[in-house]
């Protein structure tokens, strides 16, 4: 299996309080991980530690093999890691062709940024004269995910897919996700709302203050454990 | 690299590596380059066939010095176009970045003072 991203007995603060205490996570090429947990958890920051924005306390970040810690994130984002935030990050007051139009800074032409995000979602297309901040919250996501596929990512870094979207719009946008990951891409989501993720993940981890309490494949017994996690009891 | 390699494999190597490749440094930073290289170019070629020139009475000589002088301002001309054409691409994109942070900032700042405004005006 083709590790690509680890995250090795991670510790990380914000002014000095410790919220992640000693993380383990590995996502290979071509699988999709779901990092599940309650409300400050820690979730987004192991995706933030991921991605080099936020820096460890100790431990070890790995990528590909190789000991990646307090490289800029802007270096890993060359290599290929990218992060999709909380709250998408499109530019709301850019057309759709336009926030497109921003990402061929990768050096990929506009056409070829356009096709790979209309043949994807072609809603974009029919939309791309308007305005991102009038679209849907799923168009939105959407437009972000086309944003991030336009960097040719080897890691995919998601936080909150799902966050105020309908079920629906959450299956279609889960199915794309996995599609991306059949073609090699490691992904990692983070989500709070584990029931659609679940659906597609191949292997899991809840998070709970800080602290990797159970991973493994997203079975029964882990749906089961999650349900105590979220509603206090064993169901 | 070969042909075969996947995505993975190309992110192993190069951080293996180390050796990053700016996205960047694609086709635009290399035609960025060359204008740059051109402007400076043309002057130097510019001084070079006003040398020639005067330093010989022979006209055929300066007609090969007036000819290397044309080139010169060719060459200055293109290699102004092309540095201007992808510096400005750079320039324009963060502008454009620049202007929709602001746009939004300032959406939300009226936003809020309408809020506010009509909160207080229902309390009175």
């Amino acid at each position: 299996m083709n590790v690509l991203l680890e995250l090795r007995e991670v510790r990380a603060a914000y002014d000095g309080v410790t919220v992640l205490h000693g993380v383990d996570l590995s996502v290979a090429a071509g699988q999709v991980v779901a990092l599940l947990g309650p409300n400050g958890a820690g979730k987004t920051t192991t995706l933030r530690v991921a991605a080099g924005v936020h820096p460890v306390q100790s431990g070890r970040l790995v990528l590909g093999g190789r000991d990646v810690t307090g490289i800029a994130p802007r270096d890993l984002a060359r290599a290929g890691v990218c992060l999709i935030p909380e709250g998408r990050g499109v530019f709301p007051n850019l057309s759709v062709r336009d926030n497109l139009l921003m990402m061929t800074f990768t050096g990929r032409s506009r056409e070829h940024i356009e096709e790979l995000a209309f043949s994807r979602f072609p809603v974009l297309a029919r939309y791309a004269s308007r305005a991102a901040g009038t679209l849907s919250g799923g168009e939105q996501q959407m437009l972000a995910l086309a944003r991030g596929l336009a960097t040719d990512p080897a890691v995919l870094l998601l936080d909150e897919l799902s966050m105020g979207l309908a079920p629906l719009v959450v299956t279609r946008l889960y199915e794309q996700v996995a599609e991306i990951a059949r073609q090699g891409v490691a992904v990692l989501i983070v989500e709070q709302f584990a029931a659609a993720v679940l659906g597609i993940a191949d292997h899991a981890a809840v998070l709970v203050r800080g602290r990797v309490e159970r991973q493994g494949r997203p079975d029964s017994a882990l749906r089961a454990e999650l349900s105590a996690l979220y509603l206090g009891s064993s169901t | 690299m070969t042909s075969t390699e996947t995505r993975a494999d190309r992110f192993v190597r190069e951080l293996a590596e180390l050796k990053i490749a700016d996205p960047a440094a694609g086709r635009p930073r290399l035609w960025l380059r060359l204008g740059a290289t051109l402007m400076v170019l043309g002057p130097v070629l510019g001084v070079s066939a006003f040398l020639i020139s005067h330093r010989t009475s022979s006209p055929l000589v300066q007609g090969d010095a007036i000819t290397i002088g044309l080139g010169a301002v060719t060459v200055s001309v293109v290699g102004a176009a092309l540095f201007l054409r992808y510096s400005l691409t750079g320039f324009l994109r963060f502008w454009m970045a620049r202007q929709s942070y602001d746009l939004t900032h300032l959406a939300d700042r009226v936003f809020e003072k309408e809020v506010s405004r009509d909160l207080t005006s229902r309390e009175s």
